[in-house]
């Protein structure tokens, strides 16, 4: 493959994923400058990749896959870093630095963004898979790599919870 | 007999084929409780897709910028994944040549040294978005307005539907007629 | 990362003149067309623009937005291509629901050709639904000066 090919190619993936992945990297993470550093990271790895996809659904599929487990990870970081935190200052009655950030941060979510971030992460995920990446219960199973009998619940779950979080303001599992 | 809401989800997410859509469909007609979910599920669906998240157009074009700059984006390792096994000498030979040759090009072309770059106005087309900062650049697009939002106010009544396949043509190519 | 030394501030206008002189402008004339004949609605806007630079245009009425987001590429020859990536949403007054439809179209063009971008697709001449409506998008990539 010409390298002309390869770059109008890598475009033509570029143009038609992007607005895909940033959705669902924001709608997980509610942070625009995480969610374009993910996006461009998964990018790396699909330039990276030796093997070319055959055709930009299936690069959609690979991409999707990379960012949620990017995203993922990033999730556990960010949990991880505010446990850390939070046992070191001993917090009691002072508010860690990063607790604080993170008021600051969920304070300038949307109403809507809010709520999907009380959604548990599992549930979370697959109905932002769903709504944003527009993806069937076929090919959630195989990007999350679960049976799509699981996807379905998932989603009744998420979509239900998500519906009475926005009603009442907080997760009941 | 109304279906489970887990099967109400599902027929929100179009995962029935036509015979199973039709029958749920018709049972929702005529029954306010499953009416009310499917309400309900429209209505998270449409508070999901509302239109303030941030400005995606200007995120793309970011990493877009910062994939440019970034060294693993250069890096393209295919061509030359197969080891080559050449005598030291013509290494050193080849070094060499390619150092003679800098050499002269630098002299020639003369660059300028201190705060400026030089500009390569042979070909102005050439000219590599990393070597301007970017940030600048950025700033000045993004001082353009890029985003045009029109409401279409169109009289009478009108009934958009999806009738196709979208399609990208160049005139001439467009059935439609004028 | 790039190696890019300081940049002294006539340097900065000399290269944004140099960039202006290489910008494209975008002109996008979008129209409500009824029935495949007649263009019921029209608004025209132009905006300037550089290689991998998207210029969005959002349309919207009671029961459809339209987003379309044009980017043009300039390539190392010189040639241009032109991708048009359209979202579709459209609410479904009888059932409910949001009908949802992404798409996203390439073409090589030459400078000042114009092309059509259809987000809802055209219609064959042999349907005989009655009023339908589509948009379409006359675009054009012009030079700056």
């Amino acid at each position: 493959m010409s390298t002309e090919g390869s770059k109008q190619e890598f475009i033509e993936v570029y143009e038609h994923v992007f607005p895909v992945i940033f959705r669902i990297a924001y709608h997980i993470t509610g942070d625009t400058a995480v969610s374009e550093d993910l996006c461009q990271e998964a990018f790396v790895k699909y330039y990276q990749r030796m093997d070319p996809l055959p055709n930009v659904d299936q690069a959609k599929y690979w991409l999707i896959r990379v960012l949620k487990n990017l995203a993922y990870n990033f999730e556990k970081r960010r949990i991880r870093e505010l446990k850390a935190y939070t046992r070191v200052l001993q917090q009691g009655e002072r508010e860690a630095p990063s607790g604080e950030q993170e008021a600051l941060r969920q304070e300038a979510l949307s109403r809507v963004q809010k709520s999907l971030q009380k959604l548990p992460y599992k549930l979370r995920s697959v109905l932002v898979l769903k709504e944003y990446g527009q993806l069937s219960y076929k090919e959630i199973a195989r990007i999350l790599k679960i049976s799509e009998g699981n996807v379905k619940v998932r989603v009744f779950r998420a979509r239900e919870a998500l519906g009475n979080i926005i009603k009442e303001g907080d997760y009941v599992p | 007999m109304c279906p489970e809401d887990q099967t109400l989800s599902q027929y929100f997410d179009g995962e029935f084929d036509r015979s199973q859509k039709e029958y749920i469909e018709h049972h929702i007609d005529g029954c306010e409780k499953c009416a009310v979910k499917i309400e309900e599920y429209t209505r998270t669906r449409l508070d999901m897709l509302d239109f303030d998240e941030p400005d995606i157009e200007q995120s793309k074009y970011h990493v877009y910028a910062a994939l440019q700059n970034d060294p693993r984006f250069q890096e393209k390792t295919v061509f030359w994944r197969r080891r080559i096994l050449v005598p030291a000498p013509i290494i050193v030979l080849t070094a060499a040549v390619i150092c003679i040759l800098f050499t002269t090009l630098f002299v020639t072309i003369g660059i300028r040294t201190g705060n400026t770059i030089a500009l390569r106005r042979q070909s102005p087309l050439q000219l590599r978005m990393d070597e301007i900062q970017l940030d600048e650049l950025t700033r000045y697009f993004d001082s353009q307005d890029f985003m045009i939002e029109v409401k279409m106010d169109i009289p009478g009544k009108r009934d958009f539907s999806i009738v196709g396949e979208p399609q990208l043509l160049k005139v001439g190519e467009s059935k439609r007629l004028k | 990362m790039s190696v890019v030394p300081l940049i002294a501030q006539e340097d900065i206008d000399e290269i944004l003149q140099l960039v202006q002189e290489n910008a494209f402008r975008i002109v996008i004339t979008a129209r409500v067309i009824a029935n495949n004949k007649v263009s019921v609605w029209n608004m025209k806007v132009s905006r300037l623009t550089i290689s991998g630079k998207t210029v969005n245009v959002k349309l919207t009425d009671e029961n459809i937005i339209v987003i379309a987001y044009i980017t043009p590429y300039l390539e190392e020859d010189h040639s241009i291509t032109l991708m048009a990536q359209g979202q579709v949403y459209l609410s479904n007054s009888k059932k409910g629901g949001v009908q949802y439809v992404s798409s996203v179209k390439s073409l090589p063009i030459e400078l000042g050709e114009t092309v059509l971008f259809y987000p809802l697709g055209v219609a064959d001449d042999k349907d005989k639904e009655t009023d339908h409506f589509i948009i379409e998008l006359e675009i054009q990539v012009l030079p700056y000066s």
